[in-house]
């Protein structure tokens, strides 16, 4: 079993970390689900009929660990955010976990870009983080949540549009 | 647009410059961390389920005894395999399971793969016999799948949704305007479908006799704080009952992009104001009764055409004017007049009982039948639709023997 969970870990463990980072924002708090994911994986083994891929089939539980997680956390409201306030957004930062290194050492429109997913809602998060920072296609990024294509590109529509538009408030440096 | 779309081209671009995130923590460190969580539930669950093991195992012997003795009263043959069975389940318990994770997970590895032998075993007669029908089957699927690949212009919503495409559909009409004809494109996935509204001049025109006027004197400006598309429309420019009626047409362009409704706005920005329609901010998309025949072009080409019923039409009424023809124009009924048909109303689900002294074949012409109906019935809200009383499993792409759905995309080209 070592060896399948080795094989598993070696193929997508860098996907399902990073997936689960941008969506909780967290790195602690990652490893922790990425923990949970795994644990989830190994107890279902034996009913995976193999009718998805291994890897839709660990993204679609990781996305259901991250659901899990919000709610518990209550951050659900939060996450489904009013109208983007720059200087609220930034004192709110201030106060989460520290940025990483991997984006602190990036331009400032990666960081900017890395602020702004906080306004896109959950599911516009985890199909922008699928589609665009993991480059899976419309179709794995919809059997992954388990939509239909369609709502994969209406949701990935109107993602890119809510980050336009925090994007250019942050860069005309006005609230609305 | 073009300054959208690129504003579009840097967001994504910077997404995909978004950087891995690297995890501190080592396999073994997982491993070791998941290896305690799964044997700490393991003992969990066996303290708390003591009592269960004993009845199940009871009653697991119990249920193979049953089945060995109904075995036996049957032919030798099928004994064997039971056999083979039960030993497969002997050696299945011996694998006890330990307090070790490792072990755990290995019964878990253990139990999947043994679940690929069972499946993988079958009777060998068995497995020739079904071999042939699947040859005989596929050969019949080949017949029809050609002739589906050859003439099938609708798509449901599941089947599109099978390739990594975008869809758009520009409407025009045939040259005496009673008939709506919806055109399909398809998009690479990359182009947003949005902005061809206003580059509609790329696709709409392709064939000569349709009117073509649908596409002008509005533009999408972009979405309201709803999500919703905004239309800039020249209001000057609709001062007709025919020419609204071609305006809301057009804006079903974003109903098969997945929107209910659309903004509609004048050039200043204000709600448009139409001599019929009247003042109008939203426009909401609705299902209206139609039923589609088919036009036959100049070229030879044939393309679903949509005409618009009163509302009081009834589903029976419409499928019975399938069979008739057109005053004008070259519009073929996709019915023969001597098929007969009731139907039964299920919810969403409609039920076609034909009746028929014709013999129906696997044909282009029974499978136009079967999506001008698939195609009417959407419009009067059904999801599906049930043929019955029909002396064949499949005609074309379509399975005969369960409800098919309604297509979302038609004159796919």
């Amino acid at each position: 079993m070592k060896e399948s969970f080795q094989e598993l870990y070696e193929e997508y463990h860098h996907d399902l970390f990073s997936f689960i980072f941008y969506m909780v924002k967290d790195k602690p708090t990652t490893e922790d689900l990425v923990q949970e994911v795994y644990i989830r994986v190994l107890k279902s083994f034996d009913t995976f009929k193999g009718q998805s891929s291994r890897k839709t089939w660990l993204f679609s539980i990781a996305r259901h660990v991250t659901i899990d997680f919000f709610r518990k956390q209550g951050r659900r409201n939060k996450q489904t955010a009013q109208r983007f306030d720059f200087d609220e957004h930034v004192n709110l930062l201030k106060d989460q976990s520290p940025t990483p290194y991997e984006i602190a050492e990036k331009s400032e429109e990666i960081q900017l870009m890395y602020q702004c997913l906080d306004h896109c809602t959950e599911d516009q998060r985890a199909v922008i983080i699928l589609r665009y920072i993991q480059q899976m296609s419309i179709k794995e990024t919809a059997d992954i949540l388990s939509w239909t294509t369609s709502k994969v590109k209406t949701t990935q529509h109107r993602a890119i549009l809510s980050l336009k538009e925090q994007m250019l408030q942050y860069k005309g440096g006005h609230t609305e | 647009m073009s300054k959208h779309h690129n504003d579009d081209d840097s967001i994504k671009k910077l997404l995909s410059e978004m950087p891995q995130i690297k995890d501190d923590r080592s396999f073994e460190e997982y491993y070791e961390q998941i290896s305690k969580e799964i044997n700490k539930n393991s003992i969990q669950t066996k303290k708390k389920k003591g009592w269960l093991l004993p009845i199940l195992t009871s009653a697991a012997a119990l249920f193979l005894f049953v089945i060995i003795g109904l075995q036996f009263i049957n032919s030798d043959e099928t004994t064997d395999g039971v056999f083979q069975l039960s030993e497969d389940n002997e050696n299945e318990t011996e694998d006890k399971p330990t307090d070790q994770g490792d072990e755990d997970m290995e019964m878990a590895e253990s139990n999947h793969i043994d679940d690929g032998d069972e499946e993988s075993s079958p009777n060998i007669e068995e497995s020739e016999v079904e071999e042939e029908v699947e040859v005989e089957k596929e050969s019949e699927q080949d017949e029809a799948n050609t002739m589906n690949s050859l003439d099938t212009r609708v798509l449901t919503e599941d089947q599109a949704n099978e390739q990594d495409t975008n869809y758009i559909t520009y409407t025009e009409s045939e040259p005496e305007s009673q008939f709506f004809i919806p055109l399909t494109y398809m998009l690479p996935s990359e182009e947003d479908p949005h902005v061809f509204f206003n580059e509609s001049e790329q696709f709409v025109g392709q064939i000569d006799e349709f009117n073509q006027q649908f596409y002008q004197n509005m533009t999408f400006v972009g979405m309201n704080h709803e999500s919703e598309p905004v239309i800039q429309v020249e209001e000057d420019n609709f001062q007709g009952a025919a020419t609204e009626m071609y305006l809301f047409e057009a804006l079903r362009f974003f109903e098969t992009l997945g929107y209910e409704s659309v903004e509609l706005q004048d050039q200043e920005g204000e709600s448009l104001d139409l001599p019929h329609a009247g003042s109008i901010e939203e426009y909401t998309f609705k299902e209206q009764k139609a039923l589609y025949k088919l036009y036959q072009s100049n070229t030879g080409d044939s393309y679903w055409g949509k005409k618009y019923l009163e509302q009081n039409t009834t589903i029976i009424d419409a499928l019975n004017e399938l069979k008739n023809e057109e005053e004008f124009g070259p519009i073929e009924p996709p019915i023969p007049g001597d098929i007969n048909f009731e139907i039964i109303e299920q919810g969403e689900l409609l039920e076609v009982i034909l009746e028929s002294e014709l013999e129906l074949g696997n044909n282009l012409s029974t499978q136009r039948m079967i999506e001008s109906i698939l195609l009417t019935a959407k419009t009067f809200g059904f999801r599906e639709v049930q043929f019955l009383n029909i002396e064949m499993d499949s005609v074309g792409p379509y399975d005969l023997t369960n409800p098919i759905e309604v297509p979302k995309y038609i004159n796919v080209r």
